[in-house]
This record gives structure tokens, sequence and C-alpha cells, in this order.
């Protein structure tokens, strides 16, 4: 589709400019896209490594815990944790992928975990507390590399977006449009020429009668 | 009714007296044991009745005892007869082995069937053993008897 | 040692209770039992279970109802067991780990939020939760013992309090009073199997602090002084591996039973065995009650047997709903008795 300029020299040459930039511009989002998409791949690869880690975890605090209630018992193991002993603390950070803000978590364990007595309890529930420690890290892990899949994934489809825009839509419309007015401005040229020629011609012929 | 005759009436009171305590008491051990262990399995009754019935033989040698004591001096005939101190003594103290034989077997007997209903409850096979750890014990009561029916034998007025 | 005791066949006054424990032991689970509870596939278990341990679940798969079932079976035995002894000390010996248990519960319920206490520690206590807590309330020192009303004002004028603090609290106190009435009680069997408990304690405790990384002056805050063990050996043992350790407590019987355990796995592994062969030392040692013909032994020994056996069952209850393999529960059942 031509676009909607005047067809004059000047804009002709604000034209070829945005041709050219249009062109850089096309190459260096593609180059963008093709580096999300490669990004994109390692961590949903990481994720899924991930996903199966931690529902393996889950299975395996559960299975602890199970062993742990049954050696200690059940009232036993109400009162060991009914007083909390550890404070848990969630740290928002960002980071930067491809001018991508990407959240990262980091989480503070404070206090000391295993805050119950030594008689009633047994090192089937120490292994039990830590593993749920370790759980809690492997969860905030994997929920830091869904957001952050979820963005590349939203990233890509934009810059896909623009690169089609810019490769099917915006340099052949350029192009037709540079097409044009060239045509249109050489054909004024013609036209001018021939004018002139013809209006030389009837100078001459008027010179030549009053002769 | 001389000095005599009170002596050997009193020895067949003890011989009759001390070993049927001797029973009671050791049959009191293994009817609670027998009882207890029945509250968990009644069908081992057959089982324990024997073990339970043991200790009550020395009370039975006991009454064996005291009947020939009171036969001897004629008491169960109404024709009593006449007895010196001394001869007095002598019945007296042929009661004396079945009477303290006989209470102390009884009670240790009963504590061993006690401990023989324990043994049956756990291993239900091994009633003869425990049969005859109580037999064991009965013996010494036999032996009291056979010396006081000997010493009864013998005595002559 | 039993069999030097003058008493062994004297006291038939237990008689009737010693032979009817006697009956009951047969009934209780053995390994052959065991092993068919934890190989049996999902389907058959439940119905499995109720044919082994009489326990029942009225049709519902709920693991939750067995479990509470099988607690309340154990209470029952806890009353049985009350109703044999004759000693009133003895009596209130046996329940003082749950009043204890309770009050741990009151402390906490007071201090931080409120807990739901457990049903069968106030049925197994000496005193119900809502008794207890009014006597604690109003100072009634007579009727709760001035050791546990002591604990109970100490604990509640502390102002920083963990769970921690309160539970190691609790024990002491526990165990003052026990070893208070087993002093009084002088019995060698009963005297000793605490002794015995105290000292697996203490030696569970110096593994863990280990294994959690933390500082051997640890040691000291959690050390319970009524074993046989000093502190000055768990201490020396504290930096050894567990093969060290053993050689520190060379004296005492455990060391035999730290070097059995299987030198394979990683460290964590080594004390779970090493926690469950110390367990079953101790049933081993409850086991030699069997020479008493009469005598509280035997019915006090029953008891914490049948403690053992329920914790296996709540162990393959527990783990067989978690889906865990065959070979890794046998891991963790305890051994066996008789």
């Amino acid at each position: 589709m031509i676009l909607a300029i005047n067809p004059t020299r000047m804009e002709l040459l604000r034209l070829k400019k945005r041709h050219v930039l249009a062109i850089r511009g096309h190459k260096l989002l593609k180059d963008k896209q093709d580096v999300l998409v490669r990004k994109f791949l390692e961590i949903i690869e990481e994720t899924k490594k991930l996903r199966i880690q931690a529902d393996n975890e889950i299975q395996s605090v559960f299975q602890s815990y199970s062993i742990a209630e049954g050696v200690v018992g059940g009232a036993a193991i109400e009162s060991l944790f009914a007083v909390p002993g550890a404070q848990t603390e969630v740290k928002f950070k960002t980071k930067t992928i491809m001018n991508l803000k990407a959240p990262e978590f980091e989480v503070e364990i404070t206090g000391n975990p295993y805050n119950y007595g030594d008689e009633k309890s047994s090192i089937l529930v120490d292994m039990c507390v830590k593993k749920f420690g370790n759980l809690l890290n492997t969860l905030l892990k994997l929920a830091e590399l869904e957001t952050t899949s979820i963005l590349l994934a939203e990233e890509i489809e934009k810059t896909r977006r623009r690169v089609n825009v810019l490769e099917y839509i915006l340099i052949p419309n350029i192009n037709e449009t540079i097409k044009y007015i060239t045509m249109k401005l050489s054909e004024m040229e013609r036209s001018n020429l021939t004018r002139l020629k013809k209006v030389k011609a009837m100078i001459t012929s008027k010179k030549g009668g009053k002769k | 009714m001389n000095s005599g005759l009170f002596l050997a009436i009193a020895g067949a009171a003890i011989a009759v007296s001390l070993a049927g305590t001797g029973s009671a008491k050791g049959i009191g051990f293994v009817a609670t044991a027998a009882a207890g262990a029945m509250s968990e399995d009644p069908k081992k009754f057959g089982k324990f009745i024997l073990l339970v019935a043991l200790p009550g033989t020395q009370g039975i040698y006991g009454f064996v005892m005291g009947f020939l004591t009171l036969q001897k001096i004629g008491l169960v005939t109404g024709q009593l007869v006449s007895l010196t101190l001394w001869q007095g003594l002598e019945v007296l103290f042929m009661n004396l082995p079945i009477a303290i034989a006989g209470l102390f077997s009884a009670i240790h007997q009963g504590k061993v069937c006690a401990a023989g209903v324990n043994l049956i409850s756990k291993q239900e096979g091994e009633m003869g053993k425990a049969l005859v750890m109580g037999v064991l014990v009965e013996f010494y009561a036999v032996l009291g008897l056979l010396v006081s029916i000997f010493i009864w034998m013998f005595l002559t007025f | 040692m039993l069999t030097y005791s003058p008493e062994f066949v004297e006291n038939s006054e237990y008689a009737y209770a010693v032979a009817r424990i006697r009956a009951l032991e047969t009934k209780l689970i053995d390994g052959a039992g065991y092993n068919s509870l934890i190989t049996a596939p999902m389907d058959r278990f439940h119905p499995l279970f109720t044919e082994i341990t009489g326990i029942r679940n009225n049709g519902s798969p709920d693991v939750h109802l067995l479990l509470k079932n099988l607690e309340e079976s154990f209470t029952g035995h806890l009353y049985m067991i009350k109703s044999f002894i004759l000693e009133d000390e003895i009596k209130r010996l046996i329940s003082l780990e749950y009043d204890y248990e309770l009050l741990k519960f009151i402390i906490k319920e007071e201090k931080f939020q409120n807990i739901s206490i457990p049903y069968e520690l106030s049925s197994r206590s000496n005193y119900s939760y809502p008794v207890l807590r009014s006597m604690l309330d109003f100072g009634h020192v007579l009727d709760t013992g001035e050791i546990m009303y002591n604990a109970y004002l100490s604990l509640k004028n502390t102002k920083v309090l963990t769970g921690n603090i309160i539970d190691n609290e609790c024990d002491y106190s526990y165990y003052t009073e026990l070893f208070q009435i087993l002093f009084e009680y002088n019995n060698a069997f009963v005297t000793d199997f605490f002794v015995r408990k105290v000292d697996i304690r203490n030696i569970r405790t110096t593994l863990r602090l280990k294994i959690r990384g933390e500082k051997r002056t640890s040691i000291r805050d959690r050390f319970l002084p009524f074993g046989s063990i000093d502190i000055k050996f768990l201490e020396q043992g504290f930096d050894h591996n567990l093969e060290g350790f053993a050689a520190m407590i060379v004296f005492s019987p455990f060391s035999m039973i730290l070097r059995n355990v299987d030198k394979k796995g990683d460290e964590e592994n080594q004390v779970v065995q090493a926690e469950k062969l110390l367990e079953e030392d101790l049933v081993q040692y409850l086991k030699e009650s069997i020479f008493v013909t009469f005598g509280i032994e035997p019915v006090l020994a029953y008891l914490w047997v049948k403690e053992v056996e329920v914790k296996n069952l709540r162990i393959i209850l527990q783990a067989k709903a978690a889906g865990i393999l065959p070979e890794e529960i046998k891991r963790y059942v305890r051994g066996l008795y008789g």
C-alpha cells in the first residue's frame, strides 16, 4: 500500500532514510527474537526439570512427615509443631533478561526451625523439617522460573508481531512508496521537459514569423 | 478327760487346720492366676483345672491324718483310750510332719502351679512340664504324710 | 539381676495380673504379622489390618479413623494395666508422661495460640485437661505435685519462650518427678528401665545435634542428668563419627549397639538406624521380666511393649497410606517381642 504522503523529493529522501532504519530495526528485532526463543527454550527445559524435582520433593516430604508422625505419634507431633520456631521472609528482586524485568525470589529463614524438645521427637522429625526447608527453596525457584517463562513468552509474541509488521507491511509499503514517488518525480520531470521543449518551439516559431 | 487326750486331739486339729490352710492359700494363688489367664482365653479351663487342684492334696492328707488320729484315740468309736501326758505328746508329734510339710509345700506348690498357669497360657503345649514341676513339690508333702503314717502304724498304747 | 531379687516369687498379689498378661502377650503381633501387613497390597490392607490387630474401621477407608481407634485401644490397655497395679504411686507413674504432655500443651496454648488438645492425652493423663488447667490456675499445689506446679510457674513467668525451652523444661520436670517416685518405690527393674531410657535419649540427642550442625555446648542445655552416662563422655564423642562416639561410651551396653549400625549409608540414615536399634534394645531389656512370676514387672513391661507395638502399627498405617515401599517401611518398624 502506498503511504499517504506527498510525492515530493523531500519526502523521498525521508522515506529512504526510513527504509534504511526499518531494515536495520527488522534485523535487530529478528536477532532479539532468536535470542529470546533460545532463552525461552532453556528456561522451559530448566522449569521442566525443576518441576519434576519439586514433585519428587513434595512426595518425599510427605512420606517423611508420615513416617515421622508414625514414629512420634499424632498427639506428640502436634505438640512439637505447635510453636513455630522459624520465620521465613521472601525477598522480591528483579533482574533483566533482554530488556525484560523478570522476578527473583530470595527466601531467608531466621530463627531455629528445630524448635521442639528432644524427648518425644526423633531424628526423623529433624529430617522432615529439613526437607520442608529445602522444598520451600525449590518451590520459590520454580515460581521464579515459571513467571519468567510466561513473561518471556509474552515478549516473544510481541517481538514476533513487530518483526512481522516490519517485514511484511512497513518495508514493502516504503519500498512501494519510494517506487511510486520516484516514478511520479520522473514523470513530472519528463512532462516538464516536454513542456519546456514545446515552449521553446513556440518561441522559435514566433521569432521566425516576425522575421 | 486327761491331759494326754487333750494333746492328742490338739494334734489332730493342728494336722487338719495347718495343711488345710496351706492348701487353701495354694489353691488361692493358682485359681486367681487361672482366672486371669482364662479371662483372655476361656477355652483353657480344662488345662488349668489340674494345676488348680494340685495344691488341694495337702489338705486331704492333713484330713486323713487327723481322721487316723481320732480313730487311734477312739473318738470315732466313742471308746476313748486313756493316755498319759507322754503318750499324748507322741500323738501330737505324730501329726506334725504332715501339718508343717503340708502347710509350706501347699503354699509353694500354689506358686509353682501359678507359674505353670503362666507357662501354659504362653505356650499351650507345655502342660506336662508345668504339671511335673508342681508334682515335685507334692512329693515332699507325701513324704511328710508317709512319716506320719509310719509313726501311726508303730504307735501302740 | 531379677533372679537375685528376694521378692521375685513372694509378691503373689500379682498372680492374676501376671497370668492375664502372659495370656495377652500371646496376642501381641509377631514378626510374621508385621511382615504380612507391610507387604500386603493396598486393596487388601484394611481387612488384613482389622484381622491382625482387631481394630475396626467400619468399612471406611480413612486412615485417620484407624489411627484414632488404634490410640483408643491403647488407652483401653492403659486403663486395664492401671487396674492391675496395686500401688498408687505406680498408677500415677504410668500416667505421669501424659500429664507433662498436657502441661506442655497448656503452656503453649497460653503463650501462643489456640491449640486443640488431642483427646487421647486428656484421657490417658491422671487429670483431664480442664481439671489440670484449673488446678494450675488456682494453684492447687497438693493436687498437681510441687514439681509440676513449679515447672508451670517458672515457664509462665519466663518472658521469651520457645517450643524448645517449654519441651525440655517439662521433660526435665517429668524425669525429676519420675525418679523421685522410683527412688521411693525402689524397684530395680523399673528404675533401670528409665535410666536406660534417659541414656538413650541423651545419646540420641547428641547424635541429632551433630547432624543439625549445632555447637558442642548445646548438649549441656539438653542433657538430662538422670542417666548412667556422664555428659563429659557425650561431649568428647561429639566431634567423632558414630564409631568414635561408640568408643567414647565403651563402658555402656549402648556402645555395642552403636557399633552394629550399618556404616554404608550417610550419617543421617546411620542415626535413624541407631535410634531404631537403641529402642529395640529397650524392648529386649523388657523381655527380662519373663523371669518374674509374681510382680509388677511383667505388667509394666507389657504396657511398654504394647506402646512399641502401637508405634509400629502407626508407622505401618501412615507409611502404607503415603505409598512407601515395603523395604523402606521395614527400616522404621521397631523390633519384636516374645
